[in-house]
C-alpha cells in the first residue's frame, strides 16, 4: 500500500488523481505512528517551506520520517517534498531539512520562478532495483524521454557523492537537480503528477 | 483559458455575453488530450458573491481530474477564502482585483500559504488613450497608469478584453504603457494568430493563452509547437 502524507498544505488532490490514473492502491496517512505499514511513502509539497516544515513538525512527522528512512522505507518526494530531504532550505530565512541527502535547497538564479515545461530524459538503470517494478528490470527499454513540468523558486544542490543526481536540462539551471536518488530515497523537483504522459510512465515504472 | 461559474463553463463575447459550453471536467478532459501546457480556469465574478456560490464551484474544481497544470482564480477576495482554495488540484492561483487595490495583505498571505511561484496576476484591460483595467470588485473598467502589488506576482496574464475571440487583435503596447516586462507575461485575448510575430522577437511574452472563445475552433497543437 502506498501512503500519501498530507500536512494540510499543498496539492494533494493532484497526487491522488495521478495514483488513480496509474491504478494503484493508496491512502492518506492519518496516523503517523503507522508509517512503517506502507511500501512507499509519498511526500508531496507545494507551498511555502516554513509552513510545510512547521506542519511536518506539528504532526510529529519530522521525526517519524527520519525513523522511516533509518528503516530503509521507500520515500518519494515531489518538489518541496524533495527539498525537505536536504540538510538545509534557504527559503523563509533558512529552515532545517530532514538531512536524508547531504545538500541544500537554494534560491534559483532567476528573477522569477522556474515555471515551465522542460525536456527530460532518464535512464531507469540509474534507479536501484528495489525502486523498479519486476517487469521493468527484465525489459530492455531503459530510456525515458519527453518533457516535465516545473514550478519552483528554489532548487536542490547536493554535494553527496553517494547520490544519483540528474540535473535540470536548462543551461541557466544546470547546477540544480531534477531527480535525486539515494538508496531508499527518490526526489523529483518537477511535478510528475502534472507531467501528462511522461509523469504517468515514470510512475508506472516505479510503482 | 476557461471561464467557469455556477458549475458551468462559458464562452465569452466582448467581456459581456456568456454562452454555456458545458461541464468543467468535459472541457478539461478535452484539453488534456491536446497535451497543452497549462489550463487557466477563471470564475468571472463581477461583484461580491456569497460564499455558497464560491463553495459550490470550489467543490467542482476539487473533483477535477487532469494531468495538465492548472491555474485557478476568480472571486477570492479575502484571507479567509484562501484556506478554501488550499488543497484544490491546482498548481497556481490567479488574482485580479487584488492588483488594483492599495492593500497587499491578500497577496502576501497567499504567498505565505502557497509560495511565490504559485501567484499569478490577471489584468483584463482595454487599451484606449490610456489603459483601463477591469476591477471585478467594483464591476467596472478604471483607468490606471501604475499597478499596485504587481511585484508580488510571479507571472502576469494580460487579457485584452476588446480583442477577445479575434485571431490577432491583442494590443501589445499595453506592456509599455504599464511598464511591465513582457518576459514575465502571458498574453491572452486575440493572440491565436500572433505566434509567428513573436518568433525571435525580444519583446515576446513568456507564453500565449488561447481564450475560451476560440477554443471551439479546431487548432492543431502541432501547429503551435512547430512554430514555437
Amino acid at each position: 500500500m502506498i501512503g500519501i502524507i498530507d500536512v494540510g498544505v499543498g496539492n494533494i488532490q493532484s497526487v491522488k488523481n495521478w495514483l488513480d490514473r496509474c491504478i494503484v492502491n493508496w491512502e492518506i496517512i492519518d496516523n503517523y505512528k503507522k508509517l512503517k505499514n506502507y511500501s512507499l511513502i509519498i511526500l508531496p509539497g507545494v507551498g511555502s517551506a516554513k509552513l510545510f516544515s512547521d506542519n511536518l513538525k506539528k504532526y510529529g512527522l519530522f521525526e517519524e520520517l527520519k525513523k522511516a528512512n533509518e528503516r530503509g522505507q521507500r520515500i518519494l518526494g515531489i518538489c518541496l517534498g524533495t527539498q525537505i530531504f536536504m540538510d538545509y532550505l534557504e527559503e523563509d530565512g533558512g529552515i532545517e531539512g530532514l538531512g536524508f541527502i547531504n545538500g541544500k535547497a537554494l534560491k534559483l538564479n532567476l528573477k522569477e520562478s522556474n515555471t515551465c515545461w522542460l525536456p527530460f530524459s532518464f535512464n531507469k538503470n540509474n534507479l536501484s532495483k528495489d525502486w523498479l517494478k519486476k517487469s521493468e528490470t527484465t525489459s530492455r527499454k531503459t530510456k525515458l524521454s519527453g518533457r516535465v513540468f516545473y514550478n519552483h523558486n528554489y532548487g536542490i544542490t547536493s554535494i553527496d557523492n553517494n547520490v544519483f543526481n540528474q540535473k535540470i536540462e536548462l543551461d541557466s539551471l544546470s547546477s540544480f537537480s531534477s531527480i535525486i536518488h539515494k538508496k531508499n530515497i527518490v526526489g523529483f523537483q518537477f511535478h510528475p503528477e502534472k507531467s501528462q504522459e511522461l509523469g504517468e510512465i515514470l510512475f508506472k515504472m516505479i510503482l | 483559458m476557461i471561464l467557469f461559474k455556477n458549475g458551468y463553463c462559458y464562452q465569452s463575447y466582448g467581456w459581456n455575453l456568456l454562452r454555456p459550453l458545458g461541464k468543467l471536467q468535459n472541457i478539461v478532459s478535452h484539453l488534456d488530450k491536446y497535451l497543452i501546457d497549462d489550463i487557466t480556469i477563471i470564475r468571472p465574478i463581477r461583484d461580491n458573491e456569497n460564499d455558497s456560490t464560491l463553495l459550490s464551484d470550489l467543490n467542482e474544481i476539487k473533483k477535477l481530474k487532469s494531468s495538465t497544470p492548472i491555474s485557478f482564480g476568480g472571486g477570492i477576495r479575502n484571507i479567509n477564502q484562501l484556506h478554501l482554495i488550499s488543497g484544490l488540484p491546482v498548481e497556481r492561483f490567479v488574482f485580479s482585483s487584488a492588483l488594483f487595490n492599495k492593500e497587499s495583505s491578500l497577496l502576501r498571505a497567499a504567498t505565505d500559504l502557497f509560495g511565490r511561484q504559485a501567484i499569478v496576476g490577471l489584468i483584463p484591460f482595454k487599451l484606449e488613450a490610456q489603459v483601463s483595467v477591469f476591477n471585478s470588485q467594483i464591476n467596472k473598467f478604471v483607468s490606471v497608469d501604475k499597478l499596485n502589488n504587481i511585484e508580488l506576482c510571479d507571472e502576469v496574464i494580460l487579457y485584452d478584453c476588446e480583442s477577445e475571440g479575434s485571431p490577432n487583435g491583442f494590443h501589445k503596447d499595453v506592456v509599455n504603457k504599464l511598464k511591465i516586462n513582457p518576459k514575465n507575461c502571458v498574453f491572452s485575448g486575440g493572440v491565436s494568430d500572433l505566434v509567428n510575430s513573436f518568433i525571435n522577437n525580444n519583446k515576446a511574452p513568456k507564453a500565449l493563452a488561447v481564450e475560451n472563445s476560440i477554443l471551439h475552433r479546431e487548432f492543431s497543437k502541432s501547429n503551435y509547437y512547430e512554430k514555437l
